[in-house]
């Protein structure tokens, strides 16, 4: 009883293997044969479960042979496949050079992973721009001994007058500490009384040629000399003033009298009361005053790529009817009804298409944009952006154009445009081009000149009968 | 065009096995001493290239014997100009599995 089910078992599992077409007949010529084995041996005879066994050969030789006869129709020009395949290529192709390039690397790690949560810039005054400094060093030195209940810790940094091009400011040395930001090279041993400096990314791949061996050294920063300490992650644009190196000031009452930025911790359980304030509070002045602040998301500050994609998605989408037409071929005037699964596979096609158009846009712009090595962060993140919407306008154009263009039955392109008819003065007489299905599904007549009567194009399906018609010369031999 | 195609010794000695008679595929395998892996397959190849044609046994006679229906394989005209070519290809298959033919000779 075990072996008869163990040879049916193998049977059953080999016949997945042979096309579906074929199943039933195959099947049942290899139970027909293993009937009559069992006939003449005994069932535990292992001969039997070997005879079983070759089964699978048989079954992926059925298999091999339908792909040797199919791909040619899979990749043929114009298939639906065949489109699928060269955007899985082109997707594959424009991902590859993004993970090749360093300048892309670094901009994929973006700098919030690493930030910690619930940091907030607190400004004096709430319409204020958040580029500029709102906040007395004196206020942070307050809060530094004395913390309003929001907040456990706090970081302040002033900006210095640009030199030589350099941006400049001085920082708390808990900066980056509070910021939860690994600095790569970090040294904070100072020689003397030159202050150690923390650099931006740009700066140091502009400046110093992305040098390994700059951590330590003492450098020229505009007019002040610092040691470098180590090197901001690639990305880290989330605090404001575009700062290009950070002074860092170990003693909290060396700032100067200028505002400057402020960074607080919220104290995780005050969080929702602060949020539910619009992150509004109120705390005195270091002259007693009583003064509202104002808290903003850090994390709120860094663009979010993906979001931005998703914005250039939406304006793409919506500019899109100026381009071209959103019919998809759903015409009025069709001479018979497709099924639901034709109709199903269309849709499916269509958004198919869509699903792999979408990232290898997304990949596209930002190889586009990071590659040339001379671009500024802020003219490739211009590029990257400009990129996005319209390879997304382009790319849905081309879509739905491509999608129009398609037989709806067998998805491939239609060709063999000929041009049908005269130009009729009265507008009466129908002229236009007809494209017809290599396969024989029906001709897609488009009008030249849109009329009432015949505005958009038509799709006329020809019955089986006419397909004889279309065959080519192997499809006799096949048959 | 069937004559033109060479086969390879296995397909040769499967299309000499059915020539002599042994027109399903266990009593093909039985007679060359192939697996069922390489008999099977060889023949759906032979099949394809139109060497050979299959056809099920009428159910009727089946079911008075009691058994399920076989599957019946026969060669074509271009099977057998095939094999002519290949038994000078192979002088030994001729000896190794004698044709009806041949004994009637």
């Amino acid at each position: 009883m075990m072996h008869t089910a163990l040879h049916r078992a193998l049977l059953r599992s080999a016949s997945i293997l042979v096309p579906s077409k074929q199943r039933g007949e195959w099947l049942q010529e290899w139970t027909s044969e293993l009937w009559h084995i069992r006939h003449t041996r005994s069932l535990s005879d292992p001969a039997i479960t070997a005879f079983c066994l070759g089964a699978m050969q048989d079954g992926l030789c059925l298999r091999r042979n339908l792909w040797q006869t199919h791909p040619r129709h899979l990749i043929a020009k114009g298939s639906a496949a065949r489109c699928l395949l060269l955007m899985a290529t082109l997707l594959a192709t424009s991902y590859t050079v993004s993970l090749l390039s360093p300048s892309l690397r670094a901009q994929h790690q973006a700098a919030f992973r690493d930030f910690r949560q619930h940091l907030v810039l607190i400004r004096a005054q709430r319409n204020s721009d958040d580029a500029a400094p709102t906040i007395d060093p004196a206020q942070f030195q307050l809060w530094k001994k004395r913390p309003p209940r929001f907040f456990d810790d706090f970081a302040f940094y002033q900006l210095l007058p640009a030199s030589q091009g350099t941006s400049l400011a001085r920082a708390s040395i808990n900066l980056f500490d509070l910021l939860g930001i690994k600095l790569s090279s970090l040294r904070t041993e100072e020689k003397c009384d030159i202050p150690v400096a923390v650099l931006s990314n740009d700066l140091w791949k502009q400046r110093f040629a992305s040098d390994p061996y700059i951590a330590g050294r003492v450098i020229q920063l505009g007019t002040q000399r610092a040691t470098v300490a180590g090197i901001a992650p690639a990305g880290f644009h989330a605090l404001p003033g575009n700062v290009d190196a950070w002074l860092l000031e170990p003693n909290a009452g060396a700032f100067s009298s200028g505002p400057g930025f402020l960074i607080a911790h919220i104290v995780p359980s005050q969080s929702r009361k602060l949020w539910k304030n619009f992150g509004l509070f109120t705390s005195r002045l270091p002259d007693n005053i009583v003064n509202d602040f104002f808290c903003s998301s850090l994390e709120g500050r860094i663009p979010r790529p993906d979001l931005v994609f998703l914005f250039n998605i939406i304006l793409a989408l919506l500019a899109l009817p100026a381009l071209t037409s959103l019919s998809l071929g759903e015409y009025r005037f069709r001479s018979a009804r497709l099924s639901w699964f034709t109709r199903l596979r269309r849709w499916s096609f269509l958004t198919a298409k869509i699903a792999l158009l979408l990232p290898a846009i997304f990949f596209i712009a930002l190889d586009l944009a990071y590659l040339p090595p001379a671009l500024t962060p802020s003219s490739a993140q211009s590029i990257q952006r400009v990129a996005w919407f319209l390879l997304c306008l382009f790319g849905f154009r081309w879509a739905v154009r491509d999608q129009r263009g398609r037989c709806p039955i067998c998805l491939s392109l239609l060709g063999h445009a000929a041009r049908v008819g005269h130009p009729s003065k009265s507008f009466l007489a129908w002229n236009g081009t007809e494209l017809a299905c290599s396969g024989g599904h029906g001709l897609l007549q488009i009008p030249e000149l849109p009329t009432s009567w015949f505005s958009t194009q038509r799709w006329l399906q020809l019955d089986a009968s006419w397909q004889v018609l279309f065959r080519g010369p192997n499809a006799d031999i096949a048959s | 065009m069937a004559s033109e195609v060479t086969l390879s010794h296995t397909a040769a000695l499967i299309l000499q096995a059915i020539s002599c008679g042994h027109i399903y595929g266990f009593s093909v395998m039985e007679h060359t001493g192939l697996p069922s892996g390489t008999v099977y397959p060889a023949m759906r190849r032979l099949e394809r290239d139109l060497l050979i044609r299959s056809q099920w046994e009428k159910q009727s006679i089946a079911d008075a014997e009691q058994r399920p229906p076989r599957k019946y394989y026969k060669l074509t005209p271009g099977g057998k100009t095939t094999l002519q070519a290949s038994l000078k290809r192979y002088p030994l298959l001729s000896r190794l599995m004698p044709s009806k033919d041949l004994e009637s000779v």
